[in-house]
C-alpha cells in the first residue's frame, strides 16, 4: 500500500482533481462577470433554491443554463390577452413533442384568448389555473412547482408553459414525435396466433396489454430505474389471481436497483435475478403481449421497460422455457408432442456431441458393429482426437452463428457460402473432420435452433463444452456425472421464491398437467400452486354450465 | 467464489490423475471380428484373428482408401494359454486388438478332441468379448483356413457365418445359435453338455485364401455342418442331419423347417412346412430309470405335394398329419439312440431330472449319470396340426384324375 502511493499514479489524479477545481473556480468567476449571473445572483435570494421563481426570464434562463444550451429546445415567448396582457413561455424538447398537438391546442386557444370573452376579469396569478380550466384542451395538464420537477417532465417529453408572475407552471402532455409501429414479433413467430409485438414505447405496450385484459383488477405500477436515463418501469398483475409476496419480493428489488442506466430487461434482469452464478435465465423475456397476459392469468408479473420491446416475465419455471404461446391455441395432442419433442432436443443440442465422443474414445462395443466400421473408416486419417475435432467443429459453428447474426444482410449471403465449406464436404475432404462429426454438429445446430427460447438454447450452447471435455476424460461415466450436477444445480435454483423445477420438483400433480404435457384446457381449471395460492381456481368450466343450468331451471 | 476458486485446482488435478486410463481414439483399434483356436504340436495354443479394414467395408467410402488394401487381414500368434497368445500378437499387430465386436469363435477340431474348458474359460471372462460371440468347430479343416476364407455376400466371414447361423436356424433347424454363453450354461447344467456347430469348407479350399474367391463362378464357402457332441469338454462326435434337428425338436428350438412325409408308394411324398413348434418335457423318477416323457406340437402347412390326394377331404389331412407324427417321432428317437450311444446329454435330461426331484438326482443318479443316462427311457408322442395347405387346395394331379374318372364314366 505505501509503494502505491509513492507511485506517480496518483500525482496526476491529483492534478486532474486540481484541473476540475480549477475549472469550476474559472466558471464561477465567469458568472460573476455577466451580467445575465448579477441578475441571478440577485434573484436567487428571493428564491429559495430549486423552487421555481415569478420571473419568467430568470426561470427560462435558469433551465437553459441547467440543461447546457440545447440545441433542440424550442423556447416560444408568447402573449395573451387576459386581464392585461401576460407574457407566456412555452418550452419543449424538439421531435418528442407532437408540434401539431402544440400549436393546435396550446398556442391556438391561447393565442385566442381575449378579455371580451370573460365573465369577469382574471388576475395575472390566477392565470394559470383559469388557462387549465379554459384554453388548453388537452387531457394531461399537471402544475408544476419545483425546477426539479420542471425539468425531469421535460426531459421525459412534457412541454411546460411558463407565465409571468407564476410562481408553477404547467406540464402538458404533449408527448409524441416517431415510433416504431406496431409490428410482427421478430424473435417469437407463431403459425397461429396474434400477430403483434410490442415496440420500444411503454405505453404503447401497455396499452396492448390493457386491450387484452379489459379486468378492473389489473394493476399497472410506474417505476423509475437508473440514476441517469430514469428509465420508465412498470410492472403489471392482476391483483386478484397474484400470490401478494411475489409482487412484493419484485418491488422491492426493482426499488434496489441502483445503476447508471437500463436500456434493456437484460440488465434489469441481471439486477434482479436470485442467483447469478448459472447458466440459465430465471426471468422469463417475450416480446408478445398475449404471452405476457397469459402468464398474468396465472399469476405471474410482467414487467416492462421503456426502450425495448422485450418484457420480462417473472417467476419463471424452466419448463416454461419449452413451452410457446401457440401449444394453447393449437389442439393438446400436438402441442403435447412438440413439447416433449422440444425437451428432447435441447437434450440432444446440450449432449449429441459428448455422446459422440463418449462412444468413439470409451464405449465402442456400443456402436452397433457395421456403424462401428463406417465411424472407424471416416476416422481413419483424421488427424486429430475426437474430442479436439468435436471442439473444433464446435467452435467454427459459433463462430460462424456469431458471424452471422453481426454481419449485414449484403454479406450475409457470403457468410453461409463460406460456411458451408468450413462445415461441410470440403473440411471432410481435406482429412479435417470425419464426416459423422459433421453431422453431430448439424444435428447440435439445429437442435439449439429449435428451442423456442433463445435464453435457454444458450444455457444449453454453453454448457456443451464442459461435457464434450468431461465426457472426453471419463467417457459415460463423466458425462452422467455432468448430468447429474446440472440437474442438481437446476434443483437448487428458484425464480423469486419459487422452485425453478416446479412442477417437477418438488412434484405438484395438478401443475403437470400442463408441463411438458398439455391436457385439453377444459381440464387445466387449476393455476400453478406456488403462483396463485390465494385464488387457484381458474374459471371452471363445469361450474359455470352448472351455474347456467341451475338459472334456467328456475 | 472462495469456494469455486478451491475447485480450479482440484479439477485441474482431476484432469491429469485420473481418467483416460480406457480411453482409445478408433484409429488406434483393431476390430477383432472372428477368433479362432488351434493347437499345435507342442501343445501350445495358436490363436487367429481376423481383423476386419474398416475403410473397405464402410458403406459409401468403397475405393476412396486405397483400392487394393484386404478386406481383413489374420493375425496369428502362439502362446501355453490364451492371454499369453492374445498378448503375444501385439509384436505383429499396428493397433490394439478390440474383441467387444468378434462375432465368431472357431475351435480346431483338435483341440476339441483334447479339452475346450481352457480357452472357453477366458474367452468368457475377458470383459471386452460379448457373451453372444458364436462357438463353432473347424470340421475337417482349420480355424485358420476358416477365417482366411473370402467369402461373396458378406465381407467378412465371421460376419456371414454368423448370419448363415441365424437363417439356417430359423429356415432349416438342423443347426442352432450357440453362442458362449448358452455353451457355458449347457456345461453348468446337472449331466449337461454342450453341443456345438460344426463349420467346414466346401469347394476349392486352396482358392478360398485367396481375394480370387469371389471372383470365380464357383467359389469355396463355408458351410455349417452338423453340431458336435462333447463329454467332459472333449470332442465325442457329430450329429448329421435329422439327427441334429431331434434335438431342436426335443428343445422345442425349431422355429421353421421343411419334413418330408412319404404317401403311399412315393417316397417324395408331402413337404409339410413347420410354422411353429412347441415342445414339453416332463420326467418321472419313480423307479431306479427314470423316464422322460416328450410331447412336441408342431403346426404345419402343406408346402407340396406329389400324391394326388384330395385335401379338401379332412380324413386326408389327419392321415397326413398321423405319419408326419410317426416321422417326427422316428427322428427324435433316433436323436436320443445317438446320444445315449456317445453317453453325453446333450439333450438336458439331468437338469430335467434334477428340477422333478433333487434329492433323488443328487443322491442317486448325479453320481452313476454316467450309467442313468444311457438307460433312460424315452416316450415322444408328437401331435401336429396341418393348419394351412398354401393358396391351393387339391394338387392339381389330382384335379386331372377326377376330370379322367368322370370322362370313363360318361362314356
Amino acid at each position: 500500500m505505501r509503494n502505491r502511493r509513492k507511485r506517480p499514479v496518483i500525482k496526476t489524479h491529483k492534478k486532474l482533481s486540481e484541473l476540475v477545481a480549477e475549472k469550476k473556480a474559472g466558471e464561477r468567476s465567469s458568472f460573476q462577470v455577466s451580467s445575465e449571473a448579477d441578475d441571478y445572483k440577485s434573484q436567487e435570494k428571493q428564491v429559495k433554491e430549486g423552487e421555481l421563481s415569478p420571473s419568467l426570464e430568470f426561470n427560462v434562463s435558469r433551465i437553459n443554463k441547467l440543461l447546457g444550451n440545447p440545441t433542440d429546445l424550442i423556447i416560444r415567448e408568447f402573449e395573451f390577452e387576459l386581464e392585461q396582457k401576460v407574457t407566456a413561455t412555452l418550452m419543449y424538447l424538439e421531435e418528442m413533442n407532437d408540434t401539431q398537438l402544440l400549436s393546435e391546442f396550446i398556442l391556438e386557444p391561447l393565442m385566442n384568448l381575449s378579455s371580451e370573452k370573460q365573465s369577469s376579469p382574471v388576475p395575472v396569478g390566477h392565470a394559470l389555473h383559469y388557462i387549465k380550466q379554459n384554453a388548453l384542451a388537452l387531457g394531461k395538464v399537471q402544475d408544476v412547482e419545483t425546477e426539479e420537477e420542471l425539468l425531469e417532465a421535460l426531459l421525459a417529453g412534457l412541454s411546460i408553459l411558463l407565465i409571468e408572475g407564476n410562481k408553477k407552471g404547467l406540464k402538458l402532455g404533449t408527448t409524441g414525435g416517431k415510433m416504431r409501429n406496431i409490428e410482427e414479433p421478430a424473435s417469437e413467430v407463431v403459425i397461429r396466433g396474434p400477430r403483434e409485438a410490442f415496440t420500444e414505447s411503454i405505453k404503447t405496450n401497455l396499452s396492448l396489454i390493457r386491450r387484452k385484459v379489459k379486468s378492473p383488477d389489473l394493476r399497472v405500477e410506474r417505476f423509475e430505474v437508473g440514476e441517469i436515463t430514469k428509465t420508465d418501469l412498470a410492472i403489471v398483475y392482476l391483483e386478484n389471481i397474484v400470490n401478494p409476496l411475489i409482487v412484493k419480493e419484485i418491488k422491492e428489488r426493482i426499488e434496489q436497483v441502483k445503476t447508471d442506466g437500463v436500456l434493456e430487461t437484460g440488465q434489469l434482469e441481471e439486477f434482479i435475478q436470485d442467483e447469478t452464478v448459472t447458466v440459465f435465465p430465471q426471468v422469463m423475456s417475450t416480446e408478445r403481449p398475449d404471452v405476457v397476459v397469459g402468464n398474468l392469468l396465472e399469476g405471474r408479473v410482467g414487467i416492462l421497460v421503456n426502450g425495448t420491446p422485450f418484457s420480462l416475465i417473472a417467476p419463471a419455471q424452466f419448463i416454461q422455457f419449452f413451452q410457446s404461446s401457440e401449444d394453447y391455441y393449437m389442439r393438446y395432442d400436438i402441442s403435447t408432442f412438440l413439447r416433449i419433442l422440444r425437451f428432447s432436443v435441447f437434450i440432444i443440442s446440450l449432449i449429441a456431441p459428448s455422446i459422440y465422443i463418449a462412444l468413439t474414445t470409451f464405449h465402442q462395443a456400443m456402436i452397433p458393429t457395421t456403424l462401428l466400421f463406417g465411424i472407424a473408416a471416416q476416422r481413419e486419417g483424421v488427424p486429430f482426437p475426437a474430442i479436439a475435432e468435436a471442439l473444433v467443429m464446435e467452435i467454427t459453428f459459433e463462430i460462424l452463428r456469431e458471424a452471422g447474426i453481426r454481419m449485414p444482410r449484403a454479406v450475409g449471403v457470403a457468410v453461409s457460402i463460406v460456411g458451408a465449406l468450413v462445415l461441410g464436404q470440403a473440411a471432410v475432404q481435406a482429412g479435417l473432420v470425419s464426416p459423422a462429426m459433421v453431422i453431430v454438429v448439424g444435428i447440435t445446430a439445429v437442435a439449439s435452433f429449435a428451442i423456442p427460447s433463445f435464453a435457454v438454447a444458450t444455457s444449453a450452447r454453453l454448457l456443451r463444452f464442459p461435457l464434450m471435455i468431461i465426457s472426453s476424460i471419463f467417457g459415460f461415466y463423466g458425462l452422467t456425472l455432468g448430468l447429474i450436477v446440472i440437474v442438481a444445480h437446476l434443483t437448487s435454483l428458484r425464480s423469486f421464491g419459487v422452485p425453478y423445477l416446479s412442477p417437477f420438483a418438488p412434484i405438484q400433480i395438478q401443475d403437470l398437467k400442463d408441463s411438458l404435457l398439455r391436457y385439453p384446457i377444459s381440464h387445466l381449471f387449476k393455476r400453478p400452486v406456488n403462483l396463485a395460492k390465494q385464488n387457484a381456481t381458474r374459471t371452471d368450466p363445469y361450474q359455470v354450465k352448472k351455474k347456467r343450468e341451475e338459472e334456467t331451471t328456475r | 467464489m472462495k469456494v469455486l476458486k478451491c475447485f480450479i485446482p482440484f479439477s485441474l488435478c482431476l484432469l491429469i490423475l485420473t481418467g483416460c486410463w480406457d480411453q482409445n481414439e478408433l484409429d488406434e483399434l483393431s476390430i477383432v471380428m472372428g477368433i479362432g483356436i488351434n493347437l499345435d504340436n507342442k501343445g501350445h495354443l495358436i490363436v487367429t484373428y481376423q481383423v476386419v479394414n474398416p475403410t473397405t467395408v464402410a458403406p459409401g467410402l468403397m475405393g476412396e482408401g486405397g483400392g487394393k488394401q484386404p478386406i481383413f487381414t489374420v493375425y496369428e500368434s502362439k502362446g501355453k494359454n490364451l492371454m499369453e497368445a492374445t498378448r503375444n500378437a501385439s509384436k505383429e499387430t499396428s493397433r490394439r486388438l478390440f474383441f467387444a465386436h468378434a462375432r465368431m469363435l472357431v475351435f480346431s477340431e483338435k483341440l476339441a478332441k483334447k479339452n475346450i474348458y481352457e480357452a472357453l474359460d477366458m474367452m468368457s471372462r475377458d470383459p471386452e468379448v460379448r457373451s453372444t460371440i458364436q462357438v463353432l468347430i473347424a470340421r475337417n479343416t482349420t480355424p485358420s483356413k476358416i477365417l482366411r476364407t473370402f467369402t461373396a455376400i458378406d465381407k467378412v466371414t465371421s460376419d456371414e457365418v454368423t448370419a448363415i447361423l441365424n437363417i439356417t436356424e430359423q429356415n432349416w433347424g438342423e443347426n442352432v445359435q450357440q453362442d458362449i454363453n448358452e455353451v457355458l450354461q449347457s456345461i453348468i447344467n446337472e449331466g449337461g453338455e454342450p453341443l456345438i456347430n460344426g463349420i467346414e469348407l466346401t469347394g476349392d479350399k486352396d482358392l478360398a485364401v485367396t481375394s480370387r474367391n469371389y471372383e470365380v463362378g464357383e467359389p469355396a464357402r463355408v458351410k455349417l455342418s452338423g453340431m458336435g457332441v462333447f463329454k467332459k469338454g472333449k470332442l465325442k462326435g457329430w450329429l448329421d442331419g435329422p439327427n441334429a434337428r431331434g434335438v431342436l425338436w426335443l428343445k422345442g428350438k425349431i422355429k421353421s423347417t421343411v419334413v418330408t412325409v412319404p404317401c403311399n408308394n412315393n417316397k417324395k411324398g408331402y413337404a409339410i412346412e413347420v410354422v411353429r413348434s412347441n415342445t414339453e418335457l416332463s420326467a418321472s423318477t419313480k423307479g431306479d430309470v427314470p423316464t422322460i416323457d416328450v410331447k412336441v406340437f408342431p403346426e404345419t402347412n402343406i408346402a407340396e405335394t406329389n400324391c394326388s390326394v384330395n385335401l379338401q377331404d379332412p380324413s386326408e389331412i389327419v392321415k397326413i398329419e398321423k405319419e408326419f407324427n410317426n416321422v417326427i417321432q422316428k427322428e427324435i428317437m433316433k436323436t436320443v439312440k445317438a446320444a445315449q450311444g456317445y453317453n453325453s446329454d446333450i439333450l438336458g435330461f439331468g437338469e430335467l431330472l434334477y428340477r422333478e426331484n433333487p434329492k433323488k438326482w443328487n443322491h442317486m443318479y448325479k453320481k452313476k449319470y454316467n450309467r442313468v443316462f444311457p438307460e433312460i427311457k424315452v416316450q415322444v408322442k408328437v401331435d401336429s396340426r396341418i393348419r394351412r395347405s398354401g393358396i391351393r387346395t387339391s394338387p392339381f394331379l389330382f384335379d386331372k384324375k377326377i376330370e379322367n374318372k368322370e370322362e370313363v364314366d360318361s362314356s
